[in-house]
């Protein structure tokens, strides 16, 4: 490959970088400006949704902080233990492949998650008081 | 050089081909092995550092549109059921899909100057399909929170699969359609005859040692 070319290609990679990383400031501002609407602050009751596939499979009140409990939620893909300590939730352990959701650990404020992928399990912490955007329709739909 | 060769042009190195493809899956599936035992530094779904996707691009590159899609099938239906992990062959198989499909599109348009890029958007489209694909099963789109992080350690991973691909490229005894000619020329040129010891002792990996005339026996070198 000649200089003219590999100075085109570097600048291409560059170009190309440069845009990725924009999308990317672009896409976490707008999560951001989006989260800020639901995002709370610390002492705030709040609630995690456990979903698998999209369907509620529970909504655990994380209000009251002397709470402390540990929830096994089990399909044929696998099986997820979860903690609750407080105001605060994780994945304690899992048979997934990648443990992500075990390696995100606690979570405790509105609009955070944890999700574990390969079992389509996902946690995500609400206010109290607020509607799960996902939960009836996809109840009936997994019905 | 020619941009595409018809299967048949193709045909007197068939032997070869398919051996270089099965070593390619081969490697690919020891290497994506080999890389599931890293750990990743942050607890994001699908962040990886991609060095499996190097093979394909490499087949890709090297071999053929249709060489890198059997090297990634192979790769991904046999990491998934080695590990007993199908519940998340549709994440892989998505993500690879589109990496694919990017890679391809590489190979089409001849760059091969821009293998990196090609590897850094291969990178970056990964981690959308599978983003993507794990919003839909999940039935969650918060997941797509995961996604400016990833595009960004996508592009960064890309750069390093990348260099790595365009590396071994380079080392690579020929590109692309240029397979044949280049060995050929070279096989020729310590004397244009090609006597057929010559044949034996430069053509190791020749399909038949005792063609003694490749320009005979391919005309379209000519």
């Amino acid at each position: 490959m000649s200089a003219p070319q590999r100075l085109t290609a570097q600048r291409a990679e560059i170009v190309f970088a440069g845009i990725v990383f924009a999308v990317a400031v672009l896409l976490a501002a707008c999560f951001a400006v989006g989260g800020s609407a639901t995002a709370g602050t610390h002492g705030e009751r709040t609630k995690a949704i456990v979903s698998r596939d999209g369907a509620v499979v529970q909504t655990i009140d994380l209000g009251n902080t002397d709470e402390f409990d540990i929830l096994l939620f089990e399909d044929d893909r696998g099986s997820n233990l979860i903690e609750l300590d407080g105001g605060r939730i994780r994945v304690a352990d899992a048979d997934c492949p990648d443990r992500t959701c075990v390696r995100t650990g606690w979570i405790e404020r509105p609009g955070q998650i944890i999700a574990c992928v390969p079992h389509g399990l996902t946690i995500i912490i609400e206010r109290e008081g607020e509607g799960t955007p996902n939960g009836p329709d996809a109840v009936v739909g997994a019905a | 050089m020619a941009r595409t060769q018809s299967l048949a042009q193709r045909d007197p190195n068939a032997t070869r081909r398919v051996c270089r493809c099965a070593l390619l899956a081969a490697l690919a599936v020891a290497v994506a092995a080999a890389e599931a035992l890293v750990p990743m530094p942050a607890p994001i779904p699908g962040m990886k550092l991609g060095l499996a996707n190097t093979v394909t691009v490499i087949a890709a590159f090297w071999l053929g549109p249709a060489e890198a899609t059997v090297v990634l099938a192979v790769r991904i239906l046999l990491c998934a059921v080695l590990a007993g992990q199908l519940a998340a062959l549709p994440f892989s198989l998505v993500g690879g899909v589109c990496a694919l499909a990017v890679t391809l599109t590489f190979v089409h348009l001849n760059a091969r100057g821009k293998v990196r890029l090609c590897c850094m958007a291969a990178a970056v489209a990964h981690n959308c399909g599978q983003i993507a694909m794990a919003a839909i099963l999940t039935a969650t789109p918060q997941i797509a929170l995961y996604l400016p992080i990833l595009l960004v350690v996508g592009t960064a991973t890309g750069y390093a699969t990348g260099t790595l691909a365009a590396t071994v490229l380079e080392r690579l005894p020929h590109l692309l359609a240029s397979a044949t000619n280049r060995i050929e020329r070279q096989n020729a040129e310590p004397s244009p005859g090609g006597t057929a010891s010559e044949q034996h002792g430069a053509g190791a990996c020749a399909p038949h040692p005792d063609r003694s005339t490749p320009s005979a026996e391919h005309p379209r070198h000519a």
